[in-house]
């Protein structure tokens, strides 16, 4: 005689079930470890038909954990039976390793075992066991269950085998059978044909004794709904069920009927199963009522061991990870729809070094997030003061009060409290200028500075001039310049701004093209003291105040335009202006965006933006060769002297030269209104 | 009957489909309609209009492309030697939830679904893609990234992830895009004369499950 295999559950949590337990962690039970009830289900077992190979696939025995696991009266869901059991969440991972996982297991199997014994009631048969460790930080949740179930010994065995229901009940019976679970699914019942005449009655496992009492053995039949679809095996709760029938009710062999029909069969074909099934040697067990046998149900994991099973639920719970993917498939959708060749990666891989913190730092900043880049540093010297919060978007009052928060900390903070995902610092620091002597008691801290600076430079591919003054932008310009990296310059005048990009080094451009110069280029005058006597207005920024975000976007644009060029930082201007349209030359030098122009002006008042393309010029006291040179060569050294000898760059450049021999023919032309003006 | 719905319709045949295809069960004669849905209020309002769910299991091939990821060892268990349990060789299971959902934009049902292990961790597209949910090859020349799914030449991804329009949580949704040109291309080819309304609501839902059915796997079902 075969022995009765049983087909043990498997747990299947729902989603839901994760998020009721963090609600349950977080506001009931906080550091609570005690145990408390929990509910599941379970339903008639179902298979499918495979595709390829046309075989019914048994679609497991599942017991079945959601979101409503933790509210008392529970319904269960249509055709399912609900289940009870204790749940333990443990505080550490260390305290649900080393918890004594027998005695808990063996506390639920007594609980069991005295339903049986002293309630003789089958309402706690299919009691189950989870504990849980949930770490709410990673949303990464430990859990293991256990099933417990009686061993039989010796084992159930079965007359013949597990033959199809239809080979043993009629249709009518079982159409009747069918109908009743329909209306109330219950875990377990009994069945006996009809007294009279017509459909055979049904009980429950309590009536067991009046309701078989005048029943031949060969007609009483009990029946569970069994959450197996294996054709040959039982599900779990029918151990259980065997066990306190031999204990409660005693009998040599048992008709089981495994009931396995949720639904009316399409073809006639019932899928329940029948079988009698006797113990061992076919005797009445004796002490079966005073010894509680061993139990067996802890469930194994997805590798087939003993042991917890781990529940990874970021992808769909972690806010940061969810605001990571929405901000990638709206940039994407770009690419889907308007620009298939658009490389999104390289925009947002690019790091980005914002040297100002201000209104344009701000407005940059913003809308560097809108292409999705995602490293982006802030370097400021100031604090938030009362004027900033309405024109530098990443400010608010609170920032404002004792004394002000340091401007680039803030604005980094303010970044990440917009979306996580980006990776933004601050740094507090202040870039020394020509024409700005250095106390010599300061020279250590500026030397550092000019350390952090360099570092930093190194550190990113993009460099944003955003600061408020002309010769602040002197040394980031050369920095850039040494090192080969995107420089971005964006200043603001009253109504007009000036956005553009510095050209690569001399060295190392592209031999042919023409150079685009820097922001010093076109100036024959080193950069010097514009700060000093200079009235309030002129000092402060006064400018529009929808100029600063026009500009920052343009800026912005500008170098995603130059990102998406193929020569990047090489990228020839486009070619003058010539009324409209682009002839065949302009559309050479274009990105996938577009042209990627040297300088744009803007005229507020006009309402007009003017292309310029400057060349480099040779003698230039922010990126000409000799004042490269003379940086790499003397470092430190070099920068102090242009920072406290006026003249220096001049002389050092050439441009004194040409100061000199130029002076009578530039005395009449006006040229240093505009350029310095837009600075302030 | 025109090639879009308006709301009001899409629930009036919604609950005309469940009543008709959920009542009798399958019936052998007819051409397969997926069946064991239910309606869902949710608190209907305009902003969150109703939509049609249900849940379905699935085997998962191949089973051990699942892994959940390893364990460390924390077992501290033993267990005595049972005969009387079946060596486990029932399939990985993976469960999905499935909604239709009114798309205001094309005024067409719109295919929703989640699909999570038995951890209840949500599958990554890769693990979608060659679970039973979706036919082989019927997806085979789509360009797939970690959360949309493309077909070559197509301007919108055929699959891609998004907010559930009701609900408001993370699902995979297929485009609406070409749904109603399909539909009704094939309701053409049938036409019935005289008709009530509602068996035409009914028809309309029949025929775009069949388009859906091109793509999904509908037969499973819990």
């Amino acid at each position: 005689m075969p022995i009765v295999q049983f087909a043990p559950f498997s747990s299947l949590v729902q989603p839901a079930f994760w998020h009721a337990l963090t609600d349950l962690k977080i506001d009931v039970l906080r550091l609570s470890d005690e145990a408390i009830p929990v509910s599941g289900s379970y339903s008639s077992g179902r298979s499918v038909k495979d595709r390829e190979t046309g075989t019914e696939i048994a679609l497991g025995c599942n017991l079945s954990v959601g979101g409503e696991a933790f509210q008392t009266a529970v319904q269960a869901p249509s055709h399912s039976v609900p289940v009870t059991g204790v749940f333990k969440n443990f505080n550490t991972i260390e305290e649900f390793k080393a918890a004594d996982k027998t005695a808990l297991f063996n506390s639920i199997a007594d609980e069991i075992w005295n339903s049986i014994v002293v309630d003789r009631s089958t309402a706690l048969l299919t009691r189950f066991l989870l504990i849980t460790f949930a770490d709410l930080k990673k949303y990464k949740y430990y859990y293991w269950f256990a099933f417990p179930a009686f061993v039989a010994k010796p084992a159930w065995e079965i007359d013949g085998e597990w033959k199809p229901a239809g080979e043993e009940f009629d249709d009518d019976t079982l159409s009747t059978i069918q109908s009743h679970v329909q209306t109330s699914p219950t875990p377990f019942f009994l069945i006996r044909p009809s007294q009279k005449c017509g459909v055979p009655e049904i009980a429950s496992l309590e009536q067991y004794d009046e309701f078989f009492a005048n029943v031949s053995p060969e007609q009483r039949t009990i029946a569970f709904l069994d959450p197996s679809a294996l054709s040959t095996n039982p599900g779990w709760p029918l151990r259980n069920l065997l066990a306190f029938l031999r204990t409660v009710h005693p009998a040599y062999t048992y008709r089981v009927l495994c009931w396995r029909d949720a639904e009316l069969p399409v073809s006639g074909a019932w899928k329940s199963r029948f079988g009698v099934v006797h113990q061992g040697t076919g005797e009445l067990a004796k002490d079966a009522e005073t010894t509680k046998p061993a139990a067996v149900g802890w469930e194994k994991n997805v590798q087939g061991k003993l042991g917890p099973r781990m529940a990874d639920l970021a992808p769909m719970m972690d806010p940061t990870r969810l605001a990571n993917q929405a901000v990638d498939l709206n940039l994407k959708l770009m690419r889907w729809r308007i620009l298939p060749a658009l490389d999104l990666e390289k925009v947002a891989n690019t790091r980005c070094l914002l040297l100002g913190a201000g209104t344009l730092g701000c407005y940059v900043a913003r809308t560097l997030m809108g292409w999705g880049v995602r490293t982006i540093t802030f370097v400021d010297s100031a604090r938030v003061s009362f004027s900033n919060p309405v024109r530098q978007p990443l400010f608010e009052f609170e920032d404002c009060l004792h004394g002000g928060k340091p401007k680039a900390a803030c604005a980094a903070d303010r970044l990440k409290k917009i979306f996580p995902g980006v990776n933004s610092t601050g740094h507090n620091l202040s870039i020394p200028m020509p024409g700005h002597p250095i106390p010599s008691g300061s020279t250590e801290q500026t030397r550092k500075d000019v350390q952090t600076l360099e570092k930093l430079i190194d550190e990113h591919d993009a460099v944003f001039l955003l600061m408020d003054s002309r010769e602040s932008r002197w040394l980031p310009t050369l920095l850039g310049a040494a090192k080969g990296k995107i420089v971005m310059n964006a200043a603001l005048g009253f109504d007009t701004f000036l956005v553009m990009r510095h050209g690569a080094r001399a060295s190392s451009a592209t031999a042919g093209g023409t150079r685009l110069g820097c922001y010093y280029c076109n100036d024959i005058v080193a950069p010097a003291d514009s700060l000093t006597d200079r009235t309030l207005d002129q000092m402060c920024t006064v400018t529009r105040p929808g100029l600063a975000s026009i500009a920052a976007s343009t800026a912005v644009e500008l170098l995603v335009s130059l990102l998406q060029h193929p020569e990047g930082i090489n990228a020839p201007a486009p070619p003058p202006q010539s009324g409209s349209g682009t002839s065949g030359d302009a559309q050479a030098s274009e990105s996938v965006l577009g042209i990627v122009p040297h300088q744009l002006r803007g005229f507020l008042a006009q309402f007009r933006n003017l292309l310029i393309t400057g060349a480099a010029f040779d003698r230039c006291t922010g990126c000409s060769e000799m004042i490269i040179r003379a940086y790499e060569e003397q470092g430190f050294e070099m920068l102090l002297k242009a920072f406290n000898e006026q003249g220096y760059l001049e002389a050092l450049s050439g441009l004194d030269k040409l100061h000199d021999e130029g002076e009578a023919a530039l005395e009449s032309v006006d040229w240093d209104e505009d350029e310095g003006e837009d600075d302030f | 009957m025109s090639a879009t719905f308006t709301r009001s319709q899409f629930e009036t045949a919604c609950k005309a489909y469940i009543r008709v295809h959920n009542a009798s069960g399958q019936t052998s004669a007819t051409a397969f309609r997926p069946d064991g849905w239910t309606w869902s209020d949710h608190n209907s309002t305009i902003a969150r209009p109703g939509f049609m769910h249900r849940s379905a299991l699935l085997p998962l091939n191949p089973v051990r492309s699942l892994e959940i990821g390893s364990e460390e060892d924390v077992s501290g268990v033993s267990s005595p030697i049972d005969e009387s349990v079946v060596a486990a060789n029932t399939p990985i299971l993976i469960a999905s939830e499935q909604h239709v959902v009114y798309s205001p934009t094309f005024q067409v049902p719109t295919f929703y679904f989640t699909m999570y292990n038995s951890s209840g961790a949500p599958l990554t597209l890769d693990q979608i893609l060659i679970s039973p949910l979706f036919h082989p090859h019927s997806l085979a020349n789509a360009e797939a990234t970690s959360f949309a799914l493309t077909e070559p030449g197509s301007s919108f991804p055929l699959l891609s992830q998004g907010d559930h329009p009701v609900l408001g949580t993370p699902s995979w949704y297929l485009h609406p895009c070409h749904t109603a040109e399909a539909v009704v291309e094939l309701m053409a080819e049938s036409p019935r004369g005289d008709e009530s309304e509602e068996r035409t609501l009914v028809r309309w839902m029949e025929t775009w499950f069949m388009v859906l059915g091109q793509v999904v796997n509908l037969r499973y079902r819990s």
